[in-house]
């Protein structure tokens, strides 16, 4: 039998999922590490971004360790924590990468994984390298910029890929998609660099 | 003579003051309905007081001050907060000040004060303690519990320092606010403004700038940046050298003067000195240009434009100065707000803070403040990994795995930093410890998981956890010039709260809540299904409860947990029925297949 | 050497850096990237007739324990023979040392590298062997 566990403040019956007791109030012990649960959203990609912020906010009201700073001390650690978790998903959820990650990661997809080496296709990496050798050879503001763009209109076109595979339940698309992305995302991190390096030389 | 709050001092009518520490000035206010602000005066109603304190016979703070300029009086000591003795900061400000530091000291900074040694945390407990005292005259009861600003720069070293101040002042510090999101709080509350809001904050000591946006009561900041050692003073610093060349401290004296002087005027005389308002833009110009870079990057780094804004807040007693309003203006577009006193501001919002924290405010007030410096520790020797960057949303955990570097390697360092660059000499060192207990494995194998928590006040700590053998050591960030635990009891002792007092006290306290949480939480489940029970078990489990509310007046912490758990024995056979109708409840009706699937 | 002054330097002067002829048939190229960082590392050999590396260069896009890391492995790989060089590790006695974690990506990128340098050569060798 599920959906009943015990409140650890009033001992008494606490709805599995609930974020706090119905009776007493307090804060419940367990949040899911879900990000999908901690929203109430079910796990898919497509995600509406303004309701998304709106639901943390409302979260954030309830559970944000400032309004336990006047209460028992339990109850303010468990806010603490709850809180910490709270932002940890609407971080994974907010970022487009992160969020495919972890459904990719949901599906057993080991590819992002610390020591998940070998399963980038040798054509992305080859792709991504000579980007980075085009950029450590551009020396104008002019081609850096170009280049900015080309990566933009990359990025778009990822993102595209990325949504409609993950619309059409297409787990090696949307990794490859998402592998894509990522050396993109490395890369823009290291164009901003140069070009800010550029900009304060100048 | 022991100051253990009374029970009357429940949540709901405990004050919690709002204070804002700075540079130059301190300030204390309160709000007991989180919209109208009460600030505390000196005897002869001042509210802003000089963050200056003298060591004679006895320790004299604000106005009390004694005129003469001495070698016993300190100020400015927030820009030692933190630091080490051997601090590039901490130099520059002994030459301006001429003020002797002790140099036996390993790491922590010791000011020879009226023939004693003493640190900036003690110093600052003692301006802390006069605000206190303020404010308990000014309510006529005592009072324990405080918001204390910090510098949204702050790096966590000076945030822990400031907790200890506050300790040692006999304050329990329920958040530490960054300053310019109390400065936001204020204006937003008070002008119910909604929108994305640069704070440009510029004091006597430190420069923030925050881009907060507020929706609906919720004050979010999006990013933060600034310089922990740049504010007035240096400005100040600047125009004395422009002024001669003997006796540094008098000069900084008089250019200060000049400076306020010229807020008005075009030209200014303080004898022997003479500066026009050309002159002082020119000394101070490169100052406010630095800030307008660092503004330019926050803004960059919070993906919002300039032409977003719906308004620039300018915080701190420097930005009088027509320069910096006119240099703000031309740099993003647009006039700043100026409304509320510069000076005040932010203990405003401090002391709206302190009343929703005490309950008072507005429910729906948040405030969603974030890390201002990224936070790593040291990978391979001399690289800095970064674990959580900066402007990232706080109270939050992340946790990375990490591997060895030799085939047999039984130990990891674990140094945390707290910085923007990539090497270890060019971030700033928070802490070291190490863990050992690994199993010798092949090198790379081994899996450390190590967790970097940082809370709602930004304090950081650290956990490494090998995951094989479950082998964990953590580290509450405590920096290494900072003062340890051994030697606050000792200050303790010798301050007029003392240790015990300090001790007990907190403790007295958290039981308390827990009991009164436990005798809410038993009412709620009496309200809720005293059906259930016969009504002689009724009137059994309302006695019980009698009994445990009356313990609420001990003062001896165990006998207060003892109180708790008796009631929370009582209540248990009663919480074991409402458990088992709750399954019943959710299992009748339901077909059996339903059920067995769960 | 200490052992932090070595590895500081190899990031801040980086050995090995550069690249070796693609085409040339003694020349074993890999490439190989970290989807967990976002790294990508390109490691070439030159082996001789007696099979031992007499030189080899990389190219490393991506954090500074990357580059570090692939610095390091270029200075192990050199002298080395193919077989010697599948087998490398880091096998110091560590002692009661307590030392700096190493990032778990960095340590393996590294070593695949090499791995797919290898494989690289012993194919075009083994295609020559057989046209």
């Amino acid at each position: 039998m599920s959906g009943v566990t015990t409140c650890w403040s009033c001992q008494g019956p606490l709805t599995s999922g609930a974020l706090f007791c119905d009776t007493c109030g307090a804060p419940s012990a367990h949040l899911s590490d879900n990000p999908f649960v901690v929203f109430g959203l079910s796990q898919s990609y497509a995600l509406d971004k303004q309701a998304l912020e709106k639901t943390y906010f409302a979260l954030s009201r309830q559970l944000h360790p400032d309004r336990f700073a006047a209460k028992s001390p339990k109850a303010l650690m468990l806010a603490l924590q709850h809180t910490a978790t709270l932002n940890a998903a609407y971080a994974t959820l907010k970022d487009d990468l992160n969020r495919a990650i972890y459904l990719l990661r949901a599906q057993g997809v080991n590819a992002f994984d610390e020591a998940g080496q070998g399963s980038t296709p040798p054509a992305l990496m080859a792709t991504s390298f000579e980007l980075h050798e085009a950029l450590e050879d551009a020396t104008t503001p002019q081609a850096l910029q170009s280049m900015g763009q080309e990566v933009t209109t990359r990025v778009e076109y990822c993102q595209k890929r990325l949504t409609q595979a993950f619309a059409a339940g297409d787990v090696p698309a949307a990794t490859l998609a998402a592998l894509e992305l990522k050396f993109l995302q490395t890369f823009r991190r290291d164009w901003q660099r140069k070009t800010k390096q550029m900009k304060d030389t100048a | 003579m022991l100051q253990i709050s009374e029970p009357g001092q429940s949540k709901k009518t405990r004050p919690v003051i709002g204070i804002d520490l700075g540079t130059t000035n301190s300030l204390v206010a309160i709000s007991s309905d989180g919209k109208t602000v009460r600030y505390f005066t000196d005897e002869q109603g001042r509210v802003t007081i000089p963050s200056v304190v003298h060591y004679g016979e006895v320790v004299s703070v604000g106005y009390d001050v004694p005129k003469v300029r001495g070698i016993d009086t300190v100020r400015s000591v927030k820009r030692l907060m933190g630091r080490a003795a051997d601090d590039a900061d901490v130099l520059a400000y002994l030459t301006r000040t001429g003020m002797a530091v002790d140099t036996e000291s390993e790491g922590i900074v010791r000011l020879l004060l009226g023939g004693k040694w003493r640190t900036p945390v003690e110093v600052s407990a003692d301006i802390l303690r006069y605000l206190k005292t303020r404010a308990e005259a000014g309510l006529g009861e005592p009072v324990f519990d405080a918001v204390i600003t910090v510098p949204a720069y702050f790096n966590d070293a000076a945030r822990q320092a400031t907790k200890d101040a506050a300790r040692l002042a006999g304050l329990n510090v329920l958040r530490l606010v960054n300053e310019p999101t109390a400065a936001a709080l204020a204006y937003g509350l008070d002008k119910q403004a909604e929108g994305t809001f640069m704070i440009y904050d510029l004091g006597g000591g430190t420069f923030d700038v925050s881009i907060l946006k507020l929706t609906d009561g919720v004050f979010q900041v999006l990013a933060t940046g600034g310089d922990a050692v740049l504010g007035g003073d240096d400005i100040d610093a600047a125009i004395a050298e422009a002024l001669g060349e003997e006796d540094l401290p008098a000069r900084i004296q008089a250019a200060r003067v000049l400076k306020e002087k010229l807020t008005t005027a075009d030209v200014a005389e303080v004898y022997p000195f003479t500066l026009t308002r050309a002159q002082l833009e020119q000394a101070a110009m490169p100052y406010i240009r630095r800030t307008l870079l660092i503004a330019e990057e926050v803004l960059e780094d919070s993906g919002i434009s300039a032409d977003e804004l719906s308004g620039i807040v300018l915080v701190g007693g420097s930005t009088r100065m027509p320069l910096v309003r006119r240099k703000v203006a031309e740099a993003f577009g647009r006039e700043p707000l100026v409304d509320i006193d510069p000076d005040k501001v932010v203990a405003h919002g401090a002391a709206l803070q302190a009343a929703a924290l005490g309950g008072q405010g507005r429910a729906d007030m948040l405030l969603l403040d974030v890390t201002p410096l990224s936070l790593g520790l040291e990978t391979m020797g001399g690289l800095v990994e970064k674990i959580i960057p900066r402007n990232t949303p706080i109270p939050i955990t992340r946790a990375q795995e990490f591997t060895t570097f030799k085939d047999g390697q039984t130990g990891m360092d674990i140094h945390v930093l707290q910085g923007e660059r990539e090497t270890v000499e060019t971030c700033r060192s928070l802490a070291r410890f190490r863990l050992s207990g690994i199993p010798p494995l092949v090198a790379g194998q081994a899996r450390v998981m190590v967790m970097f928590s940082v809370d709602a006040d930004g304090i950081l700590t650290v956990r490494a956890l090998e995951q094989t053998t479950g082998t964990e050591q953590s580290v509450q960030v405590k920096p290494s010039y900072g003062l340890d635990e051994a030697e606050m009891i000792e200050m303790l002792k010798s301050s007029i709260t003392n240790a015990r007092a300090d001790v007990t006290e907190r403790m007295v306290r958290e039981a308390r809540l827990e009991l009164e949480r436990a005798l809410e939480a038993a009412q709620a489940a009496f309200n809720a299904d005293k059906t259930l029970l016969s009504l002689d078990d009724q009137q059994r489990l309302l006695a019980d409860m009698a009994t445990a509310k009356q313990a609420l007046t001990l003062s001896v912490p165990d006998e207060i947990k003892q109180a708790m758990e008796t009631l929370e024995d009582a209540f248990r056979t009663f919480a074991e029925l409402r458990v088992q109708e709750a399954l019943k409840k959710a299992v009748v009706g339901k077909k059996i297949q339903d059920v067995a699937n769960g | 050497m200490a052992y932090s002054t070595k590895v500081i330097d190899h990031y801040e002067n980086p050995r090995n850096v550069g690249a070796l002829d693609k085409n040339d048939p003694t020349v074993g190229t890999g490439l190989v990237g970290a989807p967990a960082c976002g790294d990508v590392m390109k490691l070439q050999i030159k082996v001789n007739d007696d099979g031992v590396i007499e030189d080899a260069k990389f190219k490393t896009f991506g954090c500074g324990s990357a580059i570090a890391s692939s610095s390091l492995a270029t200075e192990l790989l050199k002298g080395r023979t193919l077989d010697e060089a599948t087998t490398i590790k880091n096998s110091d006695i560590a002692a009661e040392l307590a030392l700096p974690p190493v990032k778990i990506h960095c340590s393996v990128l590294a070593e695949d590298a090499i791995r797919a340098a290898i494989a690289d050569y012993q194919a075009k060798k083994g295609l020559k062997a057989s046209a």
